[in-house]
């Protein structure tokens, strides 16, 4: 069912598979993606493709140090002519919202589109506004060493399902990215392959992604080894197990799979946990290092 | 908004705890070394003291830690140290002071509170030392230390166990505490009481001339026993089988002095005694007309000397502790090695007896005098040998001049220093045992006749809670033996003849304990009645008795829990065994345990755990035996990968069984059918390697 929407992704980012089908998969999960990597890696042309494919409607913020809360959800001015005050949008009020390097922004524009993402509604005197469905939000962030930036804390990333690292492309990929054409035209020609509602039929599908008790042991085994372990300063949450089952169940879903079986957690898990884990700073362990450690850990 | 102010005060108390655990650590371990630095010298406590007070201000923030080459200068510094203090002997208590310095050291090696090589490493060390204590002493105020201490160190190892995350709470700590102690208890009983207790020792360290303890020595001068009577310390304790025997039979035999230079009264010199060694079994060779038998066991506490007292005159002796036992010739039991430990012994004494010379050089030492002092006493003796010439009606003689002359029995007779005897006999005529016995000893050989000073303890203290008796080392005491024709040394005690109205107060025991009673301190005491005066005092008895009591059973079933106890609870239970029988007893019986609970754990694991995964991990194990190495962390479908291009014949086979585990292990639904399949598809696969 996937395999046309994947070609056609390959054609523009080529090489990235992996990450493409890791988006997707959040998308379908109904969480929010963070992707962090060095600015002109093609993260906004990821954000780009995953509106074009799934027909959403998309906005762009940039966020940036002086950016205030209304930049983002919007604004109530007076009218003059009804003598009230009507509420414009802001641009989250969107099927997918593209939040570009994220951590330019100080803390508490950061808050207010976290919390928009953790409601799905917008409150704003003393009136509710839902924001659309699917709701989508995909934040960029340059890694924190970067000058000029505010790094988010632990528990926002908390909120990102995923967290996923583009990288350098492969001589080979970079060669047809610096011969091809410019990838903007590109995309223009793409036509969804799904529709909205067949995106939001797909979402409740994936709930029903049957999970067995051995896969359960599994991923409490995952859970209680970041709790026990001596590296990482504090454990995995259960909110942390959720989002591993619910991203397994959209990773099996995408291979058309009735069950999730415990090669698709090994598959999104360092997408899901490696934000999560702080590690000790005695302990000086790369990432590597850290998914080495809980690959090794024997599947009940 | 109360309720949370209040949690945040007991998180940042609680936080505060969890930095102070890191400077609790050098606190601890202090207090862990401090009876052995207590017992060595200054120069190493104070470097011991040093490097932790550098830990502890390290761990408050104050100061940094020394470097890697500042540590080895240290280090060197502290092996100079020790060289200082010990030479080159390496004795146990060299090797404490290395190891308490070297802990010491070793905290300055910690990084920080998350460093727990290193930190459990000296933990761990620290129980160790806890342990060494008991080489010293096995009291037991020692092990509520021990006991008490090993707590503070088993807190500490949970709180560092624990970091980052918070303290536990205190209960909680001792829920987990108590958990292991009540594991640990039954293996620590069965060990006490089954461990083989090998008779003797089977190697011994170098001596480290211990001492510093009191009691009775083999040299007298006049205050030496009256010294020893304000001490209150025991020497033993007795068990007597039946009843005691008569005060005036109570005479605990130690060193007999045979010479003197008039002042001081030694042993006679070692060459002479110790070239007849007497064992015990000859010993009625030397004693006749023995009777009125009495049998009890002696609980010695260590002195460092090869003493073993007995009522004179012990014929049978026996323990486990105490070996090659013998008399020296002038009959004195003495155990071939010193003693260090609590000793317990059963003997057998006679105390109706008549003593024969061992050897005829003996009178004749005992006749030797120097004649340039105490001229007055010799004159005296040598006067009554002109008069008299009879040795019975001079020794008669003798004591009746003790007898009619005010003499005193005392504690404080005052220094006599130049000619004791003259002065004691003439001119102050008050003395302790040691004035009497010597100036006695003397008389009598001025007077031609063979006399000895025999020393030991004299008289007994009934514990009326334990129902055992006491001989402390205010029961020192001397008397005098003498040679007479018909050929028996006889014992002579010239304090026995004076009369009650010389003896002064503070010599009996029961004015002793008054007198240490009123020095209590008790407020108001003078404002009691004489009859609650009694009553406190009673009650103050039975406490004091009470306690020693407990001491006596702890020494009784503890640390005399040796082999003959030992092989007496195995008779109870039906078993006959030696130590060496006994030892191996005790490994199989450990092996056996650790086998049955390893084998129970892994039927729990395999009843646990079901078919369908006991037959993937025989698959698992099956490819592993073909050659590929699958480890349990690989999911099914790396397996098949692997496998698959290991084995390209069985490839079909391989697939199906991985496809099927996972239908059936992962699917919503799974028929039996595909688990029979599964199963005898695991069953039948045959693996081919060649390609």
């Amino acid at each position: 069912m996937f395999t046309p929407l994947l070609q056609t992704a390959n054609t523009i980012i080529s090489g990235k598979e992996e990450q493409i089908k890791l988006a997707i998969a959040c998308l379908l999960a109904k969480g929010h993606l963070l992707i962090e990597d060095l600015p002109g890696m093609g993260k906004t042309t990821l954000a780009h493709l995953l509106a074009k494919l799934f027909g959403l409607n998309y906005s762009r913020i940039q966020f940036t140090s002086d950016m205030l809360p209304a930049d983002i959800i919007g604004i109530s001015i007076f009218n003059k002519n009804t003598a009230e005050f009507n509420f414009h949008p802001g641009p989250v009020f969107s099927q997918l919202v593209l939040a570009d390097e994220i951590n330019r922004a100080t803390a508490k524009t950061q808050s207010a589109l976290l919390e928009a993402m953790e409601e799905q509604q917008i409150t704003m005197d003393n009136e509710t506004y839902p924001l659309e469905s699917p709701f989508f939000v995909i934040a960029t962030q340059n890694p924190q060493t970067q000058a000029g930036t505010f790094p988010l804390p632990e528990s926002q990333l908390d909120r990102f399902l995923m967290r996923i690292v583009l990288d350098y492309p492969d001589r080979q990929t970079e060669r047809s990215i610096l011969t091809g054409k410019d990838r903007r035209e590109l995309l223009q020609d793409i036509k969804p392959a799904f529709s909205i509602e067949q995106l939001i039929k797909m979402q409740q599908q994936i709930r029903n992604i049957h999970i067995s008790s051995a896969l359960l042991d599994y991923v409490q085994d995952i859970l209680q080894f970041s709790r026990h372990s001596q590296y990482f300063l504090t454990g995995l949450s259960p909110r942390a197990g959720l989002a591993l089952l619910h991203a397994a169940q959209a990773w099996a879903y995408i291979h058309n799979r009735e069950m999730v079986i415990p090669d698709d957690i090994k598959a999104i898990l360092p997408a899901i946990i490696l934000h999560r884990l702080v590690v000790k700073e005695d302990q000086n362990y790369s990432e590597q290092q850290i998914m080495k450690l809980f690959n090794e850990l024997a599947i009940p | 908004m109360q309720k949370r102010r209040d949690d945040n005060q007991i998180n940042k108390l609680l936080s505060m705890l969890n930095f102070s655990s890191n400077s609790l650590l050098p606190i601890v371990l202090l207090i862990t070394m401090l009876p052995h630095l207590y017992t060595t010298s200054v120069i190493i406590f104070l470097s011991c003291v040093f490097f932790l007070c550098w830990f502890f201000l390290h761990s408050s923030g104050f100061i940094r830690l020394p470097d890697k080459f500042l540590i080895f200068v240290l280090i060197i510094l502290s092996i100079i140290i020790l060289n200082l203090e010990y030479g080159f002997v390496f004795s146990q208590k060299t090797a404490l002071s290395l190891l308490c310095i070297m802990v010491s050291l070793k905290c300055l090696e910690i990084k920080n509170d998350g460093d727990r090589r290193n930190i459990f490493l000296i933990i761990f060390l620290a129980y160790f030392i806890l342990a060494t204590h008991f080489l010293y002493s096995q009291g037991i105020s020692l092990l509520i230390f021990v006991m008490i201490d090993g707590l503070f160190l088993s807190l500490l190892l949970i709180a560092f166990n624990r970091k980052p995350q918070p303290l536990l709470s205190l209960e909680h700590n001792f829920n987990l505490l108590g958990q292991l102690f009540l594991k640990a208890l039954p293996i620590a009983i069965i060990l006490f009481l089954f461990f083989p207790r090998i008779p003797g020792p089977l190697w011994s360290l170098p001596d480290d001339g211990q001492t510093g303890t009191t009691g009775l020595t083999d040299k007298m001068y006049p205050g030496s026993v009256s010294k020893l009577s304000a001490s209150k310390e025991i020497a033993f304790r007795v068990d007597f089988k039946k009843s005691p025997p008569a005060a005036d039979k109570l005479y605990w035999r130690g060193p007999v002095l045979n010479h003197t230079d008039g002042f001081l009264w030694s042993q006679s010199p070692s060459k002479h005694r110790m070239t007849k060694k007497i064992q015990v079994s000859d010993i009625n060779q030397f004693i006749s007309n023995s009777k009125q038998a009495v049998s009890y066991t002696v609980t010695l506490e260590p002195h460092q000397k090869q003493w073993l007292f007995s009522l004179e005159m012990p014929v049978k002796i026996s323990g486990d502790t105490i070996n090659n036992f013998y008399f020296n010739h002038d009959l004195q039991l003495l155990n071939k090695n010193k003693i260090h430990q609590l000793t317990q012994y059963q003997v057998t004494s006679m105390t109706d007896f008549k003593l024969t010379s061992v050897s005829h050089n003996e009178q004749l030492e005992s006749l030797i005098f120097p004649d340039k002092h105490n001229l007055k006493t010799l004159s005296l003796g040598r006067q009554w040998r002109k008069k008299i010439n009879n040795d019975r009606k001079i020794i008669a003689t003798a004591l009746d001049y003790y007898r009619h002359n005010d003499f005193y029995y005392t504690k404080n007779p005052g220094a006599m220093t130049v000619e004791p005897s003259d002065q004691f006999l003439f001119e102050k005529k008050r003395g302790f045992c040691e004035h009497y016995a010597s100036s006695f000893v003397l008389l009598m050989r001025a007077a031609g006749i063979p006399a000895r000073v025999v020393t030991g303890y004299q008289g007994i203290e009934k514990n009326e809670v334990g129902n055992y008796y006491i001989v402390r080392q205010s029961n020192a005491h001397a008397w005098a033996e003498v040679w007479l024709e018909n050929k028996t040394w006889i014992r002579i005690d010239p304090t026995a003849v004076i009369p009650a109205d010389h003896i002064e107060a503070d010599i009996f025991d029961t004015n002793l304990e008054r007198l240490s009673f009123s020095s209590l301190n008790i407020p108001n005491l003078t404002r009691l009645s004489s009859q609650q005066k009694t009553a406190l005092y009673n009650l103050w008895k039975t406490v004091t008795q009470s306690i020693d009591n407990l001491k006596h059973n702890w020494n009784n079933w503890i640390l005399g829990y040796d082999q003959s106890k030992q092989n007496l609870l195995l008779s109870l239970m039906g078993i006959q065994a030696d130590w060496q029988n006994l030892i191996i007893l005790m490994v199989s019986g450990m092996a056996v345990i650790f086998i049955t609970l390893k084998a129970i754990t892994f039927y729990k694991q395999y009843r646990k755990t079901d078919k369908v995964y006991q037959f993937y991990l025989t698959f698992i194990a099956q490819l592993n035996h073909a050659g590929m190495s699958i480890k349990l962390s690989d999911t099914p479908y790396q397996i098949k990968d692997q496998a698959i291009k290991t084995f390209p014949r069985s490839a079909s086979s391989i697939k199906l069984i991985i496809d099927h585990y996972i239908m059936i292990r992962y699917a919503s639904q799974t028929d039996k059918e595909l688990i029979k399949d599964f199963i005898s598809r695991v069953k039948q696969l045959k693996l081919n390697n060649a390609v």
